[in-house]
Parts: C-alpha cells; structure tokens; sequence
C-alpha cells in the first residue's frame, strides 16, 4: 500500500498505509511501552500500555490496534494520557511479586520511562506453576495475562489451542483444557509460547545462561526447512534455538525437535577423532593414519565394487563433492540416499508423468488453497510447521480439508471427511474419486485436453472403479468417496493441493499409489496455479537437496541423466576424467549385491542403515559381508559399529552450506560453534581423500578436490545446474530462493507447470489397477497388520533425538498402539510391555490402548528405543518400479510379555 | 427525558424525600450515587451531573437514611470486580482495587492521602480499559468521592 505521512509528537512519519498507529510510533522512534503486541502477531489490545492521544478522536485509543490515516496526528506525551499510561504500568506491575523483575525488561524500561516507582500497589496472589511439563515451567506469578502465549499456541501461529486464558476477572491465569495440567492437554512442547513470553512466565527449566552471539541458520530435523538462530554463549555451547519470522518456510514458527532437540551437538557421544579398526577393535586413530588407511583401501575397489550412501541430513555441497568423488575417483555410480527408503515412488513417478521429482508448489499454497487433500501423511508429527499452516488454511480461511488415514491422526481432528481405507488399497481409493470426478462432470477439459496425454485409456481403466465397487475393496463408503471427490475438484475457493508422505510411498505398490495421486492432479486440473499443486513432503532437512546435488545412481546434478552427452559434459567439466556411463545401483539393490559379493567395500556418510534398513536382522549379516565400510558420522550408530574406519563429521551447528527443503527453497546454513573434538566437515574429509586417492593413483585430479570454503563448491555447481544457476551465497544472504532460478534476475519459482512440464507441453495419466494390498497379508499365526511411522518426539531412527533429554522426557519408551478391542482379545491393558512378533524378528514395547487404531491393526514408530525397533519386524518387499521396501503393512501377532 | 429526579421519584413514591432518604442511586453499576440534593437534576443522555451519573440501566433506587451510601457504591463496584472478564488489564487489575479501597474506608484502614489514589485509580480504569464494563467501572466509586467525600474523610478520622 501507498506510504502515507501520520504526525508523531509533532514529526512527520512516512509509513506503510496498513500500518498500525504503534507502527508510526515506533517508526518515529518514540519510547512506548507495548507490552503484548508480539512483533509478528496481530494486536491483542489488551495490556493498554500503549495508549496514546489522536487529534479528533475520543478517549485514549490503543495505538497497537488502531490503523493509521493520512495526516493522522498523533501525542504519546501529553499530560493526560502519559498519566493514564503510568497508571496501568503501576497496575500491571502490582500482579507481580516485589521480588527482583530484572527479567521484564519491557515492564522494566516502562516503569521507567513513566517515572512510577511501580510499587503502588501491593502484589497480589496469583494462580500456582504448572511444571507439569519436562522442558518449561508456566508460572502464574511472573505472568501480567498478556496473552501472548495464547495467540502463538492459537491463531498467532500454531493453531493448537494447548493453553488460553481461563477463568474471569482476578481469577484470570494461562491454562489448558478442564483447567487440568499442560502435559495432559495437547501442547506439543513446541515452546511457541515461551518465545513469545515477555516476562519469563513461561521460561525453560533450565536457566538460559547469557549469550555471546546469535547465528541464523536452518533448522536439521525435517523437510520443512525452518529457519533458525541458535544463540550461542561465551564458551561456544549452543544454549537456545529461537525462531526465525523473516525466514519464509517456518514464518516465525518452529516445533519441538527444532526449538528443543538441538541438544545432540554437545552430547557426550559425539565422535570426537576418527576410529580404525584393529584385532577387531575400533580404536582412536590421527586424521592421517585413518585417511591414509581409506585412501589405501579403497584404491583397490575403484569400480563396480565401490559403492557409497550419501547423507540427506548433510549440506548440498556436502552431497556434491561425494558424489563427485565416488564417479571420478571410485569409478562407481553405485551413489543413493535415503530417499529410495522415503520417496522414491514419488519421485518415480513425477520423473514419468511430469519429468520433474519435487513437490509443485509452496507452503503459502497450502494457507491460500480451499481444500487440502492429506494421504498417508501425520504431518503434525513429521513436518510440524507445514501442519501449522494446513491447519491456518481450515482454521482461518474455511478450507476444506480431507484425511486419508488407516490411523486417525491429530490433523482428523480438523478434517471436514476423514477416510479410513483398508491398509494397501490407495489405488481403488484415488481411482474410484478419480471415477466420481469423471462421473460427475467435474473433470476440468480444458487442463485434460491442453496439457495432458493418456488420458483415454485412463479414463478406460477408471470405468470399473465405481464408487460402490471400490467401497467393497476400500471399506471406504460411497458417500465418502463421493463427498471427497467434490471437495478435491470443486474446492469452495482457490484450488486444491494434494498432500503426502509415506502412508503412499511405502508400499510395494508405491509408484502406482503416486501415479494415482497425480492422475487425480491431472483431471481435476489442479496444477500450475496458485493454492494448488501436489507435494510429496519431504522427511530429512535435505533430502531434496541431496537428489539435486546428484547424489543418485542414473543422474548428474541437478537430476540430468547419465548419457553419452552428459557424461561428456561432466567429464569436460572435471578435468577430463574418465567417468563410469552406466548407471549405478540404487540402494536396495545395493544390498542385494552386498550379499551376492558384487559390492564389497562402501563409504557411508550420515545414514544408518542397520536401523532404517527393513528386515534388520538381516540387513545386519549383508553388511557384515563388506570387506571394507567407511562410516563418517556424528555418532557411533548400529552402522558405525561395524565400520572398519569411522571418520567424526561436523553436525549442521559447525559447518557452513546449504539445505534445500520440501518446497524447493535453497537456504543457508551458518557455523555457529566450533568443531566437536577434531570432527570435519563432510565435504573437506572427502575432499581429502579425493586428494589423497588422486595423488596415490596418480589421476592428477587433486585441484577437483580443493576448496576454501563451500560458497566455491555451490558455485561450481550451480555453474554445471540450470535448475539453480541464478542462486549465489550473496543472494542467499538475504532468504532462501526456490529453485527453478535460472539467472540472478530470477526470483526463485513458487509453483511449478504454470506453462508446461519439464517433460514437454503434457503431463501423462498412467493408470494402475489395484494389486494385492500388500506382499504379507496377515494369517492365523500373525494375525495382525503392524504400520510404522514416526512420531513428533523422535527423529527417525532416534539417533539424535535420543540424545536430547528434553524429547527424551515426553518419550521415553517405544509404544506400540492398538485397538481396544484388540487389547481385549489379547488381554493387554494400557501400558503393559507387550511383544510383536513378525516371521523376521520381535521387539519389545509398551502398550498404547487407543482408539485412532483400526481393529487387527497396530502402529510402532520406527525409532529405537530401548534396544527396540520396528524394522527388527519389517518386510523387505520391493515395489517393483522405485524399489522402496513396504515398511507399510507386515503381518505380526502381539502378546503380553 | 427532561424530568427532574425528584419529580420522578415524587410521581411514583410521593413526598417521602426529606427525612426518608440519605442518596439516590441512579442507573447500574456503570453508574454511581447521588446525594438529595442533587435530586433536582434533570434525566437525559450522558452524564447528568457532569461527573459520573448517568441514567444508563434507569434504575432509580432510593436509599434510605438508615442506609449508608459508601455501603451502596461497595456493592457496584464489588458487581463490576465480579464481572471483569479479565482481558485488559486496567479492569481486571482495576476493578478489585477499587473495591479493596471502599472496603477499607468502611472500615477505616484508610487515610486521606489514598482518597486522591482512589481517585486516580477510578480515572485510569474509566479511560484505559478496553470495552463499555471497565470504561464505567469507575463511577460508582468517583460519585461517591464527588458528593460524600466530607463523610468519607469523617469517617476516616473516627474510624467508623
């Protein structure tokens, strides 16, 4: 809007014409008191400390809430409203006992400013302290109701609704619901409300200690990509992580694993110096000796019997020199990551249908879309923020949201339909609303006709898929079907994004449930616009990232194919080197070549297969079979332990590099404490050893591997990647950019396919019929299908959130969750250690009665816990297309221990 | 509109003024209390005596001489400290003061000094809180220091 000039204690203010008068104000740089007007929250008005006097306007209006108008003129210093102002301040200091209140230094400085002594009124009894939850502490007694917290938990950012301001009156205090304790309400421990907090109220347990300095990087949990400023103190501890509100993404938002599971940086387990093993030990080794070792070992598997796991939790530039180095030096193209565990099918698909793998379009189109379409996603526990803002589109804006779960997760709670199909018949479910919306009329011709292919013969295949035929496969009813079909294509307002996560891709008919998701795409025509698109949202902070920087067996950066042409292309790029043409293994036929001794020696950076691996117990024995395994990470994991060298990487707090998350943006991360011990960064170890293999092999490739700083190795290879040739580390100084960025005039792409497709002008239907549901069905001696998932405490595996005694504390043991009628048949009470059995392996944990669990189904997070993990139970059947294992569905049986 | 207080209250309850009545509690407890001879004010919108009275709910209620005045405006105020939702501060913190103080003059823990608190106090709430309840929440207690402060400052002094 057009600036517009208010008048300020006599000075003219030039400001935004949405601003508020308190904008003016502190434009002007005039003193204030304001002391609940969250920077990055609308108004509340409540507190009433800035209040001010306005030319033709009666009383003493709160200028946090008041609009500006031209020519406004506004007083803060007159007699009156100055004595007004001072005696709210004395009032509000009154709820406060007399003790030392250094910590509110807002309430502080404005008792000041006012000249009150802020002690007219005595203090006056306040409610007592929740401690109830392990990380902080709300106490009544520091708290002037504000209500700050209340508006973050609420319609400020997180729409949870854990905390409000209860009771009337006096009798006013911050609390949850039935009045009864935080932990039993449901707060996620996100901490968005003490961020907020201007008084300490709502403080961590443990006393922040005084900080030196402040880094902004990005959040190393999730996909979401949050932005993050970890505030470091004098002795270089990481002693808090704030929120970042400038930061795009996260938009001032984070969740409890970013707010509070930094803590794994300092814990005691950290590698500190490399390990060799020797008489089957591992021991304390130099960085010489060890890399010497590797560069000497491996020099005799350079080829077909190399192959390396890169790390979707390290840096893009991370990323780019392994892969580099696996296809120059090792000769190998045998490079994957943990996507073919997570989205393979879904990038396998898009690759098909659409030519690109990565998710269409942006957070803001969720928050702008009229309907939300989320299958096999708990996204408010595996990408938190991202379910803040699914959760703003419904709450605020009245869109309809749609869940298709077997489990009723959280996000149900907020659903207008929820969809509880039999596990591993997503295919009949998404053809048979694909069947309603042809039946219907609600196909859009226009997108069909202009912009795809394959559509009759789709159409064809769709026929049988009524919605009382599916119903009978799906256990779905009719009306459901219909009903979502409706909402999915004739959204109230806007368009409508379609949303998912593991629930469709781990499966062994993975790439047939996405090629279904995206044919609903295509027919609806729900693409290329904005509050549109379709996401597959991503797991691990870099995990698109690490795809782009080429760490993939069939293509180079920036997902160019491995041809004759490209692979002349790069070795032109790199120093002429010979580079292997054929393209490698992906990662579970990796295993499978392990075991028929094909691929016998391996360099595994920050994966830990040995827990993410389906069928564990077996996966062990295959890795046994390794005649050489280099393992560089930040904790002596499953994986580590039988490494033959184990080299200590830099964790994302010591490096500086880039993450790209699930809506494509590129972001800075920042070195804010030094190295633990004599760890490294991943891309300097390997860019040692490239030397050192180079040198010892003599392939005179040395400069390849000889980087200052990880700014050079981006601008290599965003010189080698159209896809993000206009991306710069200057231009990330000032936010993230989403990539398509062609040129540096280029402002990054928000959505995808508004012209055409990276495939040509059309996108392809291609048609699945429903296949067995899944490859293990349950019988009589395991009558029981076990789904896997996370949960919002652990990460994954657990190998860091283990390590931060604040998410510890909410989650302490693996649970496993079942139905109460299942409890009954198996005489299972609620918390009883129970045993699953699957014909693989067995694990141990503790029932969780709950009736979000289908009869004859359970659910066990994949973390380890205790010794504990699902996949000890799993099935390594492959979807036949992406060769991503069905973690989904295995047949088990459960009793009590 | 237009009528005297007195012309109402004689209307309706004949010649029982003189004698029978100490005040006059004009509208709700957004309002306050007015002394006899006050009672030749005229009803109409805002504030009829400039101060604090408004004829708001339209209730009149005649106190009599047995009563004691401070005893009626305790009772406003105590209704306005009760119903504070508790959103802003000068009302919720506000509200209860005010009562505490014409709790404390009743019973003579009080000195004079606290009176002009008292005051200030009933002013900030009138004019910093946020809806209609806390932005006449002050009244009943500024009629009252308006028209009996003699009686309150009295009542200080003997402790009755």
């Amino acid at each position: 809007m057009a600036t517009i000039y208010v008048t300020v204690n006599g000075k003219q203010i030039p400001v935004d014409g949405n601003s508020s008068v308190l904008d003016a104000i502190n434009a002007s740089g005039t003193p204030i008191p304001q002391l609940c007007k969250d920077p990055d929250m609308k108004p509340i008005g409540a507190c009433r400390t800035c209040l001010v006097d306005i030319d033709g306007v009666r009383g003493f209006p709160a200028s946090c809430s008041t609009p500006v108008t031209e020519g406004m003129i506004v007083s803060t210093n007159t007699e009156s409203v100055q004595a007004i102002r001072k005696g709210v301040l004395e009032l509000t200091a009154g709820m406060l006992p007399k003790s030392d209140k250094s910590s509110f230094q807002d309430l502080s400085n404005a008792i000041h400013d006012s000249a009150t002594s802020g002690n007219v009124w005595p203090g006056r009894i306040r409610g007592e302290t929740d401690s109830s939850n392990p990380i902080f502490n709300i106490a009544m007694e520091d708290c002037i109701l504000c209500g700050r917290c209340a508006q973050a938990c609420q319609s400020g950012h997180q729409f949870i609704g854990a905390i409000d301001v209860i009771g009337t009156g006096t009798d006013a205090r911050i609390g949850s619901f039935m009045d009864g304790p935080l932990i039993d309400s449901v707060c996620t421990t996100c901490g968005q409300c003490l961020s907020v907090c201007p008084t300490g109220a709502i403080s961590p347990k443990e006393r922040v200690p005084d900080i030196a300095k402040t880094i902004k990087t990005t959040c190393p949990y999730c996909g979401v990509g949050c932005g993050v400023k970890a505030r470091v103190d004098d002795s270089g501890v990481i002693r808090e992580m704030l929120d970042d509100p400038d930061n795009l993404s996260s938009a001032g938002m984070l969740c409890v694993k970013g707010r509070f599971g930094y803590t794994f940086v300092h814990h005691e387990d950290r590698l500190t110096t490399p390990l060799v093993r020797k008489n089957g030990e591992l021991l304390e080794a130099t960085w010489e000796e060890a890399l010497d070792l590797v560069a000497t070992k491996l020099s005799s598997y350079r080829g077909d019997s190399f192959a390396t796991l890169c790390s979707a939790k390290a840096t893009n530039e991370d990323g780019y020199i392994q892969q580099k180095f696996s296809r120059l030096i090792m000769q190998s193209n045998h490079i994957d990551h943990c996507t073919r565990l997570c989205h393979a099918p879904s990038v396998e698909a898009m690759l098909t249908s659409l030519g690109s793998g990565a998710t269409s379009n942006s957070y803001i189109d969720y928050e702008e879309a009229g309907c939300l379409v989320i299958i096999g996603s708990d996204a408010n526990s595996n990408h938190p923020v991202a379910a803040s803002r699914m959760r703003r589109a419904v709450i605020e804006n009245g869109a309809k949201l749609v869940v298709i779960n077997p489990r009723r997760i959280d996000m149900c709670d907020f659903a207008d339909l929820w969809l509880r199909p039999r596990p591993g018949t997503d295919v009949a479910l998404l053809n048979g609303i694909a069947n309603v919306i042809l039946a219907e009329g609600l196909t859009d011709r226009k997108f069909v006709d202009d912009r795809t292919e394959g559509f009759e013969p789709w159409r064809d295949l769709i026929e049988k898929y009524t919605p009382e035929y599916v119903q009978s496969i799906t256990g779905v009813s009719e009306t459901d079907i219909k009903a979502a079909a409706k909402m999915y294509a004739a959204p109230p307002f806007s368009g409508s994004c379609l949303i998912w996560g593991m629930g469709i891709t781990q499966h062994t008919m993975g790439t047939a449930n996405a090629h279904s998701l995206l044919n609903l795409a295509f027919v609806a025509g729900q693409l290329g616009k904005p509050g549109s698109g379709i996401s597959p949202l991503r797991g691990q902070n870099n995990v698109q990232g690490c795809g782009d920087a080429g760490c993939l067996p069939d293509a180079f950066p920036g997902y160019q194919k491995i041809t004759p042409q490209t692979v002349a292309e790069f070795s032109s790029h790199w120093n002429t080197a010979v580079l292997p043409s054929e393209p490698g293994l992906v990662i579970t036929d990796m295993v499978k070549a392990i075991d028929e001794g094909r691929i016998r020696a391996m360099y595994i950076t920050g994966e830990n297969p040995l827990l993410s691996e389906p069928d564990l117990n077996h996966a062990e024995q295959t890795f046994k079979k390794l005649e050489f395994l280099v393992v560089q990470d930040i904790f002596l994991h499953e994986t580590a332990e039988i490494a033959d060298v184990v080299l200590p990487a830099c964790s994302f707090a010591e490096k500086d590099g880039t993450f790209t998350n699930s809506e494509r943006r590129v972001q800075r991360i920042r070195k804010a404490i030094k190295p633990i011990g004599l760890s490294k960064p991943d891309w300097e170890i390997i860019g040692d050893l490239g030397r050192r293999m180079s040198l010892l092999n003599d392939l005179d490739l040395e400069t390849e591997f000889t980087y200052e700083n990880t700014s050079q190795i981006w601008e290599e290879m965003a010189g080698y990647t159209p896809l993000f040739s206009g991306i710069t580390y200057s231009r990330l100084e000032l936010g993230g950019i989403q990539w398509p960025c062609p040129d540096e005039d280029h402002p990054g792409t928000r959505y995808l396919y508004e012209d055409d497709f990276p495939r040509g002008d059309r996108a392809k239907f291609v048609g699945f019929d429903q296949g067995p549901a899944a490859d293990e069905m349950p019988t009589k001696r395991f009558p029981m299908i076990l789904n896997t998932g996370r949960i919002l405490y652990h990460w994954h595996g657990g190998t860091m959130t283990r390590r931060a005694d604040g998410l510890m504390a909410r989650s302490p043991e693996l649970q496993v969750a079942l139905n109460p009628k299942d409890a009954e048949a198996c005489k299972i009470y609620d918390g009883d250690w129970v045993r699953a059995k699957s014909r693989r392996g067995k694990l141990e944990a503790r029932a969780l009665i709950t009736d979000s669990m289908n009869r004859g189904e359970i659910f066990v997070p994949f973390v380890k816990l205790k010794e504990h993990a699902a996949n000890f139970l799993t099935n390594s059947a492959l979807d036949p297309d992406s060769r991503i294992p069905e973690y989904k569905v295995c047949a088990v049986r459960l009793e009590r221990v | 509109m237009g009528t005297s207080l007195r012309d109402i209250i004689e209307s309706i309850g004949g010649e029982v003024i003189e004698g029978n009545l100490s005040s006059v509690a004009v509208g709700g407890p957004s309002s306050g209390v007015l002394p006899i001879e006050k009672l030749d004010l005229r009803v109409g919108p805002g504030l009829i005596d400039g101060n604090s009275v408004m004829i708001g709910a339209g209730g009149i209620i005649g106190i009599g001489k047995g009563s004691d005045p401070l005893e009626t405006t305790r009772n406003l105020a105590e209704y306005n400290a009760n119903e504070s939702c508790g959103k802003c501060t000068p009302c919720r913190e506000g509200t209860p003061r005010i009562l505490g103080m014409l709790k404390e003059m009743r019973s003579g823990a009080i000195d004079v000094p606290s009176l002009g608190i008292l005051k200030d106090l009933c002013s900030t709430v009138n004019a910093a809180s946020l809806c209609g309840l806390g932005q006449a929440a002050g009244n009943p207690a500024l009629s009252y220091l308006e028209y009996f402060s003699d009686k309150a400052i009295e009542g200080i002094q003997t402790g009755d």
